[in-house]
């Protein structure tokens, strides 16, 4: 079973990614802020990590993606950016990010979808 | 009786005392005049009376004729006895006034008498020419009726007649009619000292050439000319009301001297030497009143412009065509922090604006040069101490008298808190529609949840409809949220733009093929026409799409059952011509100056789509705007109906954005 790492401040919205990926057959794991993420990320390797970029704590979403891709152990991990931001693409998909989905426009059919489509290519 | 006891009612008691003040003035000057009287008792070479009758009918209005007439037949009949002579003179000096001050007032004005060089000209010809002549005709006329005078006379009497009346007319009702309209003495005591000066000099030069000058000497007459200096200075100096009392006072002495048998103008007779003194008057009039005037409606023009720039509350700067500072306003020193003209003079004005924006500055300041003017161009300006301020500035050029650019005038304003206020709006219009945007997430995915969940087979089935309905509903408020968002970010100019390579054809193409099921609705077809090679052009594929979409679903909509739309592309000249044609309502004449405005609805598409935004359009423009196109439409079509868009786009597009 795949683990998806789950990021997301919005507690609401982070039940609704538990929902449909347990679902769909993918164990997760929830983190609200970018720091517990980091220290989660030192004892579990997920299969993919959805990401938002407003979070609290003064780490933002583009600070989480950096730190794990200058970490030999975590930059193979695909990073899906789930967000309401729509100017930062560019920035998100330089700095490594595997896609930049826009919460308003996305249904969780695609979201699905996507988490299916990059998790599984990791694993090639 | 009956009709002259109402004309008598007419007049009051004022009206009464000054006709019989101009009565006596006229009577007066009128028999000293008459005293230069020659060739014949009634004719004089010199006739101020006329100047006396035109001013006084323009001063107190028409209605003192009776003045004139009385005073004219007074003065004659006391000259001749004879009664019917009299009156029939003193009928054409009536005339020859009622006409000179109607020409006067018809063509001038009733004030601000000669303070343009066109004033004179028109005075000269219509009031000193015409109305004059026609006193001479009548006079000289009756004079031979009556027996007093010949036909071998006639042409030399109505001659004498007229130059008479015409000296009255451009010497004294000048002078009189400027000093009653404008009393003001001189502005400052050298202004006072001066003219004193200039007077005393005409003075001293008339009394010694034309009462002390004999007149055998050789340079007699060439010696006149030294007025003309004098004159000149006079004219630009003083003004029109000054060159009028100057040549008033240059005529007496030149009368007095040459009755005297002395100066230049002695000639065999008497009526010859006052006839060559009217010539010579007449030439200084035709001279010196005209650059009198010029020069008066000059420091005029000059005293309005400054007081219209200096209540200015925008910074105005003229320079030159490099953008150097000729001239400032008073309202530049004060935005800018400067005390003193001279600091900014002679400087380039780009020194005042921001480095960064002296690429945009430069090229508008081309434009400016090759269009003629631009407008609204925003950059930062700099302080003197360095501070900045957000400036909005309308150029245009100023072209010299032959039409060719001389310089530039700059109208610049401080927008900072327009600015400000801007952003603040803009601001909490991003931040409420970004608020708003996670609950919105939050409900279309736990819906989606709920009818996607297989398990869940207790939910009846109208349930699930209405779920479905709230889900769209959601999907319409998304949508609303995300278009806000993007008008607030295109207005700040953070609307992402980036531009890739994109095939225009296979776009257009697409966007087709999405809408097809909408317009099959509506039982519209859509065809897409291409001319040539079409190719690919640099644009953000996503605003080129909303934009394409936009358009297209308006097509659709407003379009009428079964119809038409025809979408298409041609290239020519590196620009892509885009066209999108229906015929479908058409745009109503009193919208048609507001589709483009942002969330502006007309009534038709208020009914037919009652859910649209009203921010497609506007949308459309800024992005077209932004990538240097141009959007445009024609509705009705020429051939009668529905609506066409144009849109043409560079091909080279800027790849820096």
């Amino acid at each position: 079973m795949k683990t998806i790492l789950i990021i997301e401040d919005d507690n609401q919205v982070s039940k609704i990614y538990e929902e449909a990926l347990s679902n769909n057959g993918f164990k997760t794991i929830s983190a609200d802020t970018g720091n517990k993420a980091l220290t989660l990320l030192q004892s579990v390797k997920p299969d993919l990590v959805i990401l938002d970029i407003m979070l609290p704590d003064g780490m933002n979403g583009f600070d989480v993606l950096e730190q794990m891709k200058s970490n030999p152990d975590l930059k193979t991990i695909p990073v899906v950016i789930l967000t309401n931001l729509d100017s930062e693409r560019k920035t998100a998909m330089e700095i490594g990010a595997a896609d930049y989905l826009m919460k308003a426009d996305t249904t969780l059919d695609q979201i699905v979808s996507k988490v299916k489509k990059f998790a599984d290519n990791e694993e090639n | 009786m009956r009709i002259l006891s109402e004309f008598l009612r007419r007049y009051t008691l004022k009206d009464w005392l000054v006709i019989a003040g101009v009565i006596t003035v006229y009577f007066i000057v009128g028999k000293l005049g008459l005293r230069l009287a020659f060739l014949n008792a009634s004719v004089t070479p010199m006739w101020a009376p006329t100047g006396i009758a035109i001013a006084a009918l323009l001063l107190f209005g028409q209605r003192v004729w009776p003045a004139i007439i009385v005073g004219a037949f007074l003065v004659n009949f006391s000259t001749t006895g004879g009664i019917i002579t009299s009156l029939c003179i003193a009928i054409g000096n009536t005339l020859e006034a009622v006409l000179g001050a109607w020409f006067t007032k018809r063509f001038i004005g009733k004030n601000n008498f000669f303070n343009h060089p066109a004033h004179v000209f028109k005075y000269l010809v219509f009031t000193g020419m015409i109305a004059t002549a026609v006193s001479a005709y009548v006079g000289t006329t009756s004079l031979l009726w009556s027996g007093l005078t010949t036909w071998q006379e006639y042409a030399s009497i109505w001659f004498t007649w007229w130059f008479g009346d015409m000296g009255g007319a451009l010497l004294v009702a000048p002078f009189l009619l400027l000093w009653a309209t404008d009393r003001q003495l001189f502005k400052n005591i050298y202004h006072a000292l001066e003219a004193i000066l200039a007077f005393l000099l005409l003075f001293w030069l008339a009394y010694g050439i034309f009462l002390q000058f004999s007149p055998e000497l050789v340079i007699k007459t060439i010696v006149v000319f030294i007025f003309i200096p004098l004159f000149v200075w006079i004219a630009f100096r003083f003004g029109p009301r000054e060159t009028s009392t100057a040549l008033l006072i240059l005529c007496v002495m030149a009368a007095v001297g040459t009755l005297h048998g002395k100066g230049p103008f002695v000639r065999e007779t008497l009526t010859q030497s006052l006839l060559v003194i009217q010539v010579f008057m007449g030439i200084m009039f035709v001279g010196n009143m005209p650059l009198a005037a010029a020069a008066f409606q000059l420091k005029e023009n000059e005293e309005k412009y400054k007081k219209l720039i200096s209540t200015s509350p925008d910074s105005i700067f003229v320079t030159d065509l490099n953008g150097v500072i000729q001239v400032i306003d008073q309202q530049v020193l004060k935005q800018f922090g400067f005390e003193n003209e001279n600091e900014i003079i002679g400087k380039s004005g780009f020194s005042l604006i921001a480095t960064e924006d002296h690429q945009k500055t430069q090229a508008a300041l081309a434009e400016v040069i090759r269009t003629g003017e631009v407008s609204n161009v925003e950059y930062m300006s700099v302080r003197k101490d360095g501070s900045r301020f957000y400036t909005s500035s309308n150029a245009s050029l100023i072209l010299n008298t032959r039409g060719r650019p001389e310089g530039v005038m700059i109208v610049a304003r401080d927008v900072t808190k327009e600015k400000e206020l801007d952003k603040a709006k803009s601001d909490f219009f991003a931040l409420a529609a970004h608020q708003l945007r996670a609950p919105l997430s939050a409900i279309h995915w736990n819906i989606e949840l709920i009818l996607n969940d297989k398990a869940n087979t207790v939910l009846p089935d109208s349930f699930k409809k209405k779920l479905n309905d709230i889900y769209k509903s959601n999907q319409r408020l998304v949508q609303l949220v995300k278009n806000l968002l993007d008008v607030s970010k295109i207005e700040q100019g953070v609307l992402p733009n980036n531009p890739v390579s994109v095939e225009v054809a296979e776009l257009v193409q697409s966007v087709i093929n999405d809408l097809k099921a909408a317009a099959e609705k509506k039982l519209v077809t859509i065809e897409l026409k291409q001319e040539g090679e079409i190719g690919s052009i640099f644009v953000d594929p996503d605003r080129f799409r909303e934009m394409m979409v936009n358009l297209i679903t308006n097509a659709i909509k407003f379009n009428r059952e079964k119809g038409h739309i025809v979408i298409s592309l041609v290239r020519k000249n590196d620009v892509l011509h885009l066209e999108i044609s229906d015929n479908g309502i058409g745009i109503p004449a009193e919208a048609q100056d507001k589709i483009f405005s942002k969330f502006y609805r007309t009534q038709a598409a208020k009914q037919i789509d009652p859910e649209g935004t009203g921010i497609g359009l506007f949308m459309s423009k800024l992005y077209v705007a932004k990538i240097g196109g141009k959007i445009w439409f024609e509705s009705p079509t020429k051939s009668g109906n529905g609506t066409v868009f144009y849109i043409e786009l560079p091909l080279h597009l800027q790849r820096t954005v």
